[in-house]
Order: structure tokens, then C-alpha cells, then sequence
């Protein structure tokens, strides 16, 4: 119910109107520049446009393969996505739910990872993968971020820890295995924050350009944003294909947050709450 | 061995994460952190320094000051997003959650800045904010505003604000969708009476929800601190590898770039001697800098845990 | 609500399996880097990705051989190098190029250090210490006996390309530099011609400006940006200093420096600038400059393209003396270097000396067009031929700093970053800007 929520809710909510209408607008302006020829854009940057079309996506899906980057960018995602919320959750399971020696010890060990610059770990990175014969093959940059487990650890120990413990031993003495009521309780329960972890992870592996960079190097292997890169380099030079290509690698993961981000604002019936 | 892991469950959920994260996170920190004890340009030999390099880098002068330059700004950043973005954050993740009109659009709208490409991302708001060239400042003229009209982008003081307001615009979803998690899990019960007992709007949000989600807002404190340590992109692209005029925009995570991989252009460029051997002393150096940090703000908050 | 999160896996896991096969299905339809226009550089590659990327010398006939071009570069060099490369393959039915866009200058680095350089890489040459280095430390195969006939080349394109007398790099036969392009229809406007003094390049500007218009669109606001400007005027006052500074040498009379610094402070302070630049960098400046709110802009010849079209001249910085004067830069678009690990040495000479080779260098011409400095290519660029118009090649400002430090000095950071832009805004007069400068040379 939204009734007694007062002036300043309503001055709150303005400015919230004002921000997501601006970043809405500034991304259709985006898309409005991706749609001009370059010299267009060039010599008339803020006037009427000569022409509006969609040339230069032709040219990304036709003569860049840009579909073929797609895919790879999706493999990658969806597979470091389920390696790393799988991981990540039992870990933190594991953290937050037993006692056991050094447990703060280990608490601090999983949040090392995010300290460090990861253009060093490249190196001997590469010299592993490169043992394994994994060079030029996804499953490299899919096994190296599904191990970027850090900030999900570090987020769901929270939650874990603040689940009601009744649950748990109610489960227990119905006889169920430790694994058991992992899978079928626990983890449900969590499963907002588990959103949460998915949809911020995503991001990261969606848009990371080192990896790929290094590890893919055949062109049917690439990700998209090396595609957006080769454009970016040179921004202005590039300017059509640039604002082309970034829309283009934005929109679908767009939608796909927007899908996902439903069953959040769906949610846990019991999470809901009135305004 | 059955009857090993019988008596200790936690290890089969930790096993798997702690092979996986340490063959691909901690051996190669160990690795880098290794050469910190070499002075190596990279291509030759390495030659066995102990720690003359961390030596080095706290007496050299032009490297303590740029060191502190650049700790000045990460810390900058740090600050301005806890006090500004986190608090709007959390306000917004509330508004969201209590499903008033137009929730979903805000999402999406707020989340959507973090997919696109940093370079894009600088593009626009130079064609937005450019001091001769921006619609902002077309905007101010044309409507009689004028003298308001500033070089945005350009003034060296503002880099680092510049830096942080583009880093804001693209990463406020993330910490927004962390709250709305964590308000998620609040009891709906407990919302219900306060709300029941007439408590308005806000008092719910000071007074109940803040409190319950306190674990995130300390989460999410730990991790601004760690991203502002270690931002790079926009800065890079701001200010190159040499961080802007007077360093207004160095981070310490671009100054250990130019120090292992040299400051490289199409005009030629030079790695220095001892490019890798100081850069990863510099990386390590942030590493114990943040490390540290983060380890205190872990045990402060376990010591308020155990008040509760 | 457990119902939900498993049809969700199950959902993720759907769409990988369903992409895994459309992923293989277009990676079967063949491979081709950049924009293809040749059908045979797509087989290559398909070739050499389902053999592992291990090179096969099976029967000994046919090899590939791995190559990795600049890949910052790759909008710009992509159709020249597939027209280069199905060309190479003609002529050369038993060698297959891996043409891959990965070099760049931290997939390079990862690979000397883990010792997995490819075959072929692209290299700056002398430009930075990088070639020195890795030939110094045995990763570079020296290329004298596949690189036979040299004639052709200046001593500069060999100077580029040779470290303690063997050649290590396939040769630069163009080279480009920051010349200043003027907008040919606003000087028709006022009846305009490019300028061969410095005296009747200020008197122009100054035309522009008593007519209302903005004679230089300038980005003072990164340090490339704002570099141009300085570097191309460089040459024309000091080219005996530099020469001197980029032999580790010190120079005794600093007049001609301190003429330099005080000529471009009182260019910015005649206005000729306009009053934003300071905060304005390289892209608004170059969007002014198509946007026709700008005459004049110093820029490379490399980004001719951006103002392709446009209607533009050209002409290099002007001397005193009445001198055009460019700056060295020899072109790194063809300069290649080969890995001493590599498995097939004689494939590699060949595809190195065949980019050193007219035929090559036409390509690159026709689709990228920059200065040539060897005989036999045509200009068919009306820009590029005005542009080519310089009298003197003058030092490179930013290599020679970057020589001239040590140990204790670095003079390419303090001027780029310090004393340039310092000197920009006025902050430093010209005289404190010198000293800072002269002092850091001295050390």
C-alpha cells in the first residue's frame, strides 16, 4: 500500500524518475547515434541528421560475425555463471552454517582474491592453462572466472548465517542428509541474494576484456567485447561501428537482467513487503 | 574416509572451492608476489633483490609521491561513495522494494549503465559534458544560463570527481540489487506491525530495515573500499597511463600498470629496468594495503556482532 | 520457490547446450579476422584451429604459420591485410597465414614471459626498448639471410628495424606524422593558402581570428593530445638538440629551446587556440574540427580517415627558415618481427620479406594511404601528396626524450606530464618551464 508515505517519499521518487528517465535518455541517444552514417555524425554532431539506418549493424552482423561472438560470450557466461554460483554457495554454506577450526582464517582467505590486480596473476595463469593445453579454448576463461568466487562467498556467508536456524534442525531430525537440506532448503531460501549474486556476477563476466584477450586467441573463440574493443580503439575514427556495437552488446544482456530481475521484484513471498 | 568426512561435513562444501580458488586466484598472487623480490624488466634475467624493491619504492621520493597521489585519490573515491552513492543506494533499493509505481523501470534503468563498455561510457559524457563542445553547456546558453557553462570534463582539480561520478552512473545498480536482496530477506512480518502500529515511511526504513540489513551495508562498505583501491578503467582512459595532469586521476592500480608495462603510445615508449620487479612490489603493496584495511573492518564488525 | 531456481538452471543450462551447438555450427563455417573480402583466409583458419593449433609438417608440404597483428589497430588495417595475406598464399601454395588480431602490447608481454610467442608478431621496431630488449635476450630470429634486398629502404626504415647491426624486422616502407590539416573551404572563404614560414602561418591564424573564426582546434587536455602541437613544432626549432639528446649526448646552448617553448606560449596566448583548450581533449577537438567550428587542427596522418569527407589540405609545421618539417615516425603497419622458437623459420622469412616487398606495400597503400619513404608507389592521395611535401624529417620529440633518460631522469614523463602541460596552462612561465627541463636533462 503506498499511501502514508509523505512528502519526502515524494521528492525521493522524483529524483529517481529524473535519474532512471536521464540514463534512459542518454542510452537512446546512444542508440539514436548508432543509427548515423559516420560522416553524419562527424560534420553535423548535434544537428538534424542527414539519415537514420541500420548499416552499420548490418555490417556487424553480416561481416563481423557479431552473432558468432554472441554465442561465445553467452557459453562463457552461462557456464562460469552455474560453475560459480555452485561453488560460491557451497562455500559459503560451508562458512557460515559449522564451527570448525580457523574458521575466520578461511573467511579471510576467500576474500583475497579481489585485492589483486588480475593483469599480474595473468602470467602464471597462462603458463597453467597452457600446461593443460587450454589456450585458445573457452573452458579456460570459463574455469578462470567461475573461481572468482570472492564477493559472492563473501556475500551469501552473510546470508547464510542469518538463516533461522530452526529450519535447518527441523530438517536434520526429519533425517535429511547434509546435502539434502542444502539443495532443498537452504539454498531456495537464499535465493534472492543468490539473485543478486548471479545478476552482479554476470556483469562482470560479460563485459571482462583481459581474459579473452589473452586467452582466446582464434578468431571463432572471441567474445563480443573484444569486438566492441576493436571499434573503441579508435573511438571516433570508428564512431558508427562503435555506438553500433556497444548497443548491440548491451541490449540482449539487458533483457536478460530485465527477465531475471522480475522474479526479484516477484520474489519470496515471505521477503515482501508493504509500502 | 567415509567416516572422516561424516564427522566433518563442512569439508565437502569447502573442498571444492578451496582447490578451485587456489590453483586459480592464490597461486598466481603467490606467484607475482614472488617476483616483488626480483628486479626484472620483464625480457632479461632476474636478478635476486630480497626487498630492496619495497625499500625502494617508501625512500624513492617521485615514487612516494606518486604513491600517495594516487592512494589520495582511490581513497577519494572510497569516501564519496560511501557517503553519497551507498546512502542513495539504499534509498533507492527501497523505494524498489516497496513496489511503488514505476519500480521495474527503475531497475532497469539504474542497472542498465553497467553493461556498456567503459570507452562508450567516457564518449558520452564527453559529448554530453565537454566544456566547447557539450549539449549540457549548449543547453545553459541557449537558455540564458551561460555563465554557468564550465569546462567539465577538463579542470585537473575535478579529474578524480569526473572518475568518480562516471564510475557511479555505471555501478549504482549493483550495490541497489545487493539492498534489494537483503531487504527481500527482512521479515515481512516485523514490517507489517511497525506498519500496523502506524509507523510511517521512513521510520520504518531508520528504524527497522537498516538495522536488519546492516550485515549488506557493512558488505557493501568492505567492497567499495576494495573496488575504489583498485579502479582502473575510466581512469585510464581519462588521464592515460600517466594518470592525467599532476596525476589528477592516478589510481594505484594505474600506477602499478605504467610501472610493470611501461608507458607505451604509438610514439614509442621504454620499459624501465626494473619494470616488472617494481610493479609487482607496488601491486603487493596495494594488496597489504587493502588487505589490512579490509581484515579491520571484518574484525570491528565481528566485535559489534558479539555485542548484539 | 526451490521449483524456481531449478528451472532456472535447467534454463541456463538449455541455452548452453543449445549454443554450443550454434556456436560450432558458425565456428564450422569458417574463421576470417577483421572484415574479409577473400575467401581463402577463412580456410586457413579453419585449418589451423581444429589441428590444435599445433603446427603440422605432416607430409613437410603444407604449414601454417601463426601471426598476430596489432590488434588496436584492427579496424584500420583489417581489408589491407586480407588482400595481403590471400596474396602471400597464392604465391606461396604451401604456407597457410593464422592471421589473428591478438597482438597487443600486454598479450606480448604474457607471451615472452611464458615463452609462447607465435611465429610472427608485429613489433614497433626502435621506436621503444622492446625490440632491443628481445633481441638482446635471443627471442627474436634474426631475419638477414630471408630479408636479402634492403636497397630499397632509407637508413631510417634499416635504423627502425636492426639492433647491433642484424636486422630483426620486416622493414617500414611509409611513415607518418602529425602534420597540420586546415579546413580548405573556410581558407577559401578568406582566401588562404597553407602557409611556408611560421611567421605566415601565425599571420594566417591570425586572420582566421580577426574574422570570428577559431584558427586551431586544439585538445589541451590529455597529454597525446596535447603533445602534437609541441612535438611538430619540435623539429623546426631544435633538431641539432635533439639529435644530440637521442645519442645520450647534452647540449650545451638551451636558446633555441627556450625560442621553441616561448613561440608556442605565445601562440596560445595570441587566442589562436581558442580559451577551452585546456579542458577540451583529442575527440572534441576533432569534433569541432568536422564540425566545422575550428580552421585548423594538428593531428597524424594516420587519422587521415576521420576527415575523409571533409574538404582538406594539408601542410607540415613550418620553420622559420621557410621549411616544411615532419617528424620521424617510421609506420609500424608492416613491420614484423619473428619469434627464434619458431618451428618453421624458412615459412616465416618468406611472409616477412613478402610484407618488406613493393607488392605489399602497394596493398597497404591503396587501403590505408600514408607517406611512403621508398621509390615506386604511386600517390594517388591529394592529402598524402601535400602531406609528403616536407623538406626536413625532423626528430621525434617524445623517442628522443625517452632515449635521452637514465637511471635518475626521466625527461619523456617530466616533460608529458609536468612541464608541458604546466607550460600549457600558464602555470610555469616559459623561463621556469626551462629550467625544470634543463635540469632534468642534466642529470
Amino acid at each position: 500500500m503506498r499511501k502514508k508515505q509523505g512528502i519526502t517519499a515524494g521528492v525521493v521518487k522524483l529524483f529517481m524518475w529524473v535519474y532512471s528517465i536521464a540514463t534512459f535518455a542518454m542510452l537512446l541517444y546512444l542508440v539514436y547515434n548508432s543509427l548515423r552514417p559516420r560522416t553524419d555524425f562527424l560534420s553535423n554532431t548535434f544537428g538534424k541528421p542527414a539519415s537514420l539506418g541500420l548499416q552499420s549493424y548490418g555490417r556487424l552482423i553480416t561481416q563481423d560475425h557479431f552473432f558468432r561472438y554472441f554465442c561465445n560470450s553467452v557459453i562463457i557466461l552461462a557456464a562460469s555463471l552455474v560453475l560459480l554460483i555452485l561453488i560460491s554457495s557451497i562455500t559459503a554454506y560451508g562458512i557460515a552454517r559449522f564451527q570448525f577450526p580457523l574458521k575466520r582464517l578461511v573467511r579471510v582467505f576467500f576474500l583475497i582474491g579481489m585485492m589483486f590486480p588480475v593483469q599480474l596473476s595473468v602470467v602464471p595463469l597462462f603458463l597453467v592453462m597452457n600446461n593443460i593445453k587450454l589456450v585458445d579454448n573457452p573452458l579456460s576463461v570459463i574455469l578462470i572466472s567461475s573461481a572468482g568466487i570472492s564477493l559472492p562467498v563473501f556475500m551469501l556467508t552473510n546470508f547464510f548465517e542469518k538463516l533461522p536456524k530452526e529450519i535447518y534442525e527441523s530438517a536434520i531430525m526429519d533425517g535429511a542428509g547434509q546435502w539434502t537440506t542444502f539443495f532443498r532448503i537452504m539454498f531456495p531460501i537464499a535465493s534472492p541474494v543468490v539473485m543478486s549474486v548471479c545478476i552482479t556476477t554476470s556483469v562482470g563476466i560479460w563485459n571482462q576484456f583481459f581474459l579473452p584477450l589473452i586467452f582466446l586467441k582464434s578468431d571463432n573463440n572471441k567474445t563480443v567485447p573484444l569486438l566492441v574493443t576493436k571499434y573503441t580503439n579508435n573511438l571516433l575514427r570508428n564512431v558508427d561501428m562503435s555506438m553500433a556495437v556497444s548497443v548491440l552488446s548491451t541490449i540482449p544482456i539487458l533483457i536478460l537482467f530485465i527477465i531475471f530481475s522480475n522474479r526479484i521484484i516477484e520474489g519470496v513471498t515471505e521477503g515482501a513487503v508493504k509500502g | 574416509m567415509k567416516k572422516f568426512l561424516a564427522k566433518r561435513p563442512y569439508l565437502m562444501f569447502l573442498l571444492p572451492g578451496i582447490i578451485v580458488y587456489s590453483v586459480f586466484v592464490v597461486y598466481p598472487i603467490l606467484s607475482a608476489g614472488y617476483i616483488s623480490f626480483f628486479r626484472w624488466n620483464g625480457y632479461g634475467p632476474k636478478e635476486f633483490v630480497g626487498l630492496q624493491n619495497y625499500r625502494e619504492l617508501f625512500t624513492n621520493v617521485n615514487m612516494m609521491s606518486q604513491l600517495g597521489n594516487a592512494l589520495k585519490n582511490c581513497l577519494t573515491i572510497f569516501l564519496l561513495s560511501v557517503i553519497i552513492m551507498m546512502p542513495i543506494q539504499i534509498i533507492m533499493a527501497y523505494i524498489i522494494h516497496a513496489k511503488s509505481r514505476g519500480s521495474g523501470f527503475f531497475q532497469v534503468a539504474v542497472f542498465s549503465p553497467q553493461f556498456i563498455s567503459t570507452p562508450v561510457i567516457v564518449f558520452i559524457f564527453t559529448l554530453l559534458f565537454d566544456g566547447s563542445f557539450g549539449i549540457v553547456n549548449k543547453i545553459l546558453r541557449e537558455t540564458g544560463l551561460g555563465n554557468l557553462a564550465r569546462p567539465w570534463m577538463g579542470i585537473p582539480e575535478y579529474g578524480i570527481y569526473v572518475v568518480w561520478f562516471m564510475m557511479t552512473w555505471a555501478g549504482m545498480g549493483v550495490g541497489m540489487v545487493y539492498f534489494i536482496g537483503a531487504m527481500k530477506m527482512i521479515s515481512h512480518e516485523i514490517l507489517e506491525s511497525a506498519y500496523v502500529d502506524g509507523a510511517g515511511f521512513w521510520k520504518r526504513l531508520w528504524y527497522i530495515v537498516l538495522p536488519q540489513i546492516k550485515g549488506t551495508i557493512f558488505n557493501i562498505v568492505l567492497t567499495s573500499y576494495i573496488i575504489s583501491m583498485t579502479v582502473f578503467d575510466f581512469n585510464y582512459i581519462l588521464g592515460g597511463s600517466g594518470g592525467g595532469i599532476s596525476g589528477s586521476v592516478d589510481t594505484l592500480a594505474l600506477m602499478f600498470y605504467r610501472t610493470a608495462f611501461g608507458e607505451n603510445s604509438p610514439l614509442g615508449g621504454k620499459v624501465s629496468v626494473n619494470a616488472m620487479g617494481m610493479g609487482t612490489t607496488i601491486a603487493c603493496v596495494l594488496f597489504l594495503m587493502v588487505f589490512v584495511v579490509a581484515i579491520i573492518q571484518i574484525i570491528l564488525m565481528f566485535r559489534t556482532k558479539k555485542e548484539d | 520457490m526451490k521449483m524456481k531456481n531449478l528451472k532456472m538452471m535447467a534454463l541456463t543450462m538449455t541455452m548452453a547446450v543449445v549454443l554450443t551447438a550454434c556456436g560450432s555450427k558458425s565456428g564450422n563455417h569458417g574463421a576470417a579476422s577483421g572484415t574479409d573480402t577473400d575467401s581463402s583466409a577463412q580456410e586457413s583458419s579453419q585449418d589451423s584451429n581444429q589441428k590444435d593449433s599445433q603446427d603440422s609438417n605432416t607430409d613437410g608440404k603444407e604449414v601454417t604459420i601463426t601471426v598476430w597483428g596489432e590488434g588496436e589497430q584492427q579496424a584500420l588495417y583489417g581489408d589491407a591485410f586480407a588482400e595481403i595475406n590471400a596474396a602471400f598464399e597464392k604465391a606461396n601454395p604451401d604456407i597457410k597465414i593464422d592471421y589473428q588480431w591478438s597482438g597487443s602490447f600486454d598479450s606480448l608481454t604474457v607471451a615472452v614471459q611464458t615463452d609462447s610467442l607465435p611465429d610472427v608478431f608485429y613489433t614497433q621496431g626502435n621506436k621503444n626498448t622492446s625490440l632491443s630488449e628481445m633481441a638482446a635476450n635471443g627471442y627474436l630470429l634474426p631475419l638477414d639471410e630471408y630479408i636479402t634486398d634492403t636497397s630499397r629502404f632509407p637508413e631510417d626504415a634499416l635504423a627502425y628495424a636492426t639492433v647491433d647491426d642484424v636486422l630483426y624486422s620486416s622493414l617500414p616502407a611509409f611513415f607518418d606524422y602529425a602534420v597540420v590539416f586546415y579546413n580548405a573551404d573556410i581558407f577559401a572563404k578568406y582566401e588562404l593558402e597553407a602557409p611556408k614560414t611560421w611567421d605566415e602561418f601565425l599571420a594566417v591564424c591570425k586572420t582566421l581570428q580577426d574574422n570570428g573564426e577559431l584558427p586551431m582546434a586544439y585538445g589541451g587536455n590529455g597529454w597525446l593530445d596535447r603533445y602534437w602541437l609541441f612535438g611538430a613544432m619540435a623539429p623546426a626549432y631544435m633538431e641539432s638538440e635533439m639529435v644530440t639528446w637521442n645519442e645520450g649526448g647534452e647540449i650545451s646552448d638551451y636558446a633555441k629551446v627556450k625560442e621553441c617553448f616561448a613561440d608556442y606560449r605565445a601562440f596560445l596566448d595570441a587566442g589562436y587556440a581558442g580559451t577551452d583548450y585546456a579542458a577540451t581533449d583529442m575527440a572534441s577537438a576533432q569534433l569541432s574540427f568536422t564540425n566545422g567550428q575550428g580552421a585548423m587542427i594538428v593531428d597524424g596522418t594516420w587519422n587521415k580517415g576521420l576527415y575523409e569527407s571533409m574538404n582538406i589540405g594539408c601542410f607540415p609545421i613550418p620553420g622559420k627558415d621557410g621549411k616544411g618539417y615532419s617528424q620521424s615516425g617510421p609506420s609500424q603497419s608492416l613491420t614484423y618481427s619473428a619469434s627464434a622458437k619458431t618451428a618453421h623459420p624458412e615459412a616465416v622469412g618468406k611472409y616477412l620479406a613478402f610484407l618488406s616487398s613493393e607488392e605489399a606495400e602497394q596493398i597497404m597503400f591503396d587501403h590505408v594511404p600514408s607517406i611512403p619513404i621508398v621509390d615506386g608507389i604511386a600517390i594517388t592521395d591529394p592529402v598524402i601528396a601535400a602531406a609528403a611535401e616536407y623538406d626536413v624529417i625532423g626528430q621525434n620529440l617524445f623517442g628522443v626524450l625517452s632515449f635521452a633518460g637514465n637511471e635518475n631522469s626521466q625527461p619523456a614523463d617530466l616533460f608529458t606530464n609536468d612541464v608541458l602541460p604546466k607550460l600549457m596552462t600558464g602555470e610555469y612561465t616559459v623561463d621556469q618551464a626551462l629550467e625544470l627541463f634543463q635540469k632534468e636533462l642534466e642529470k
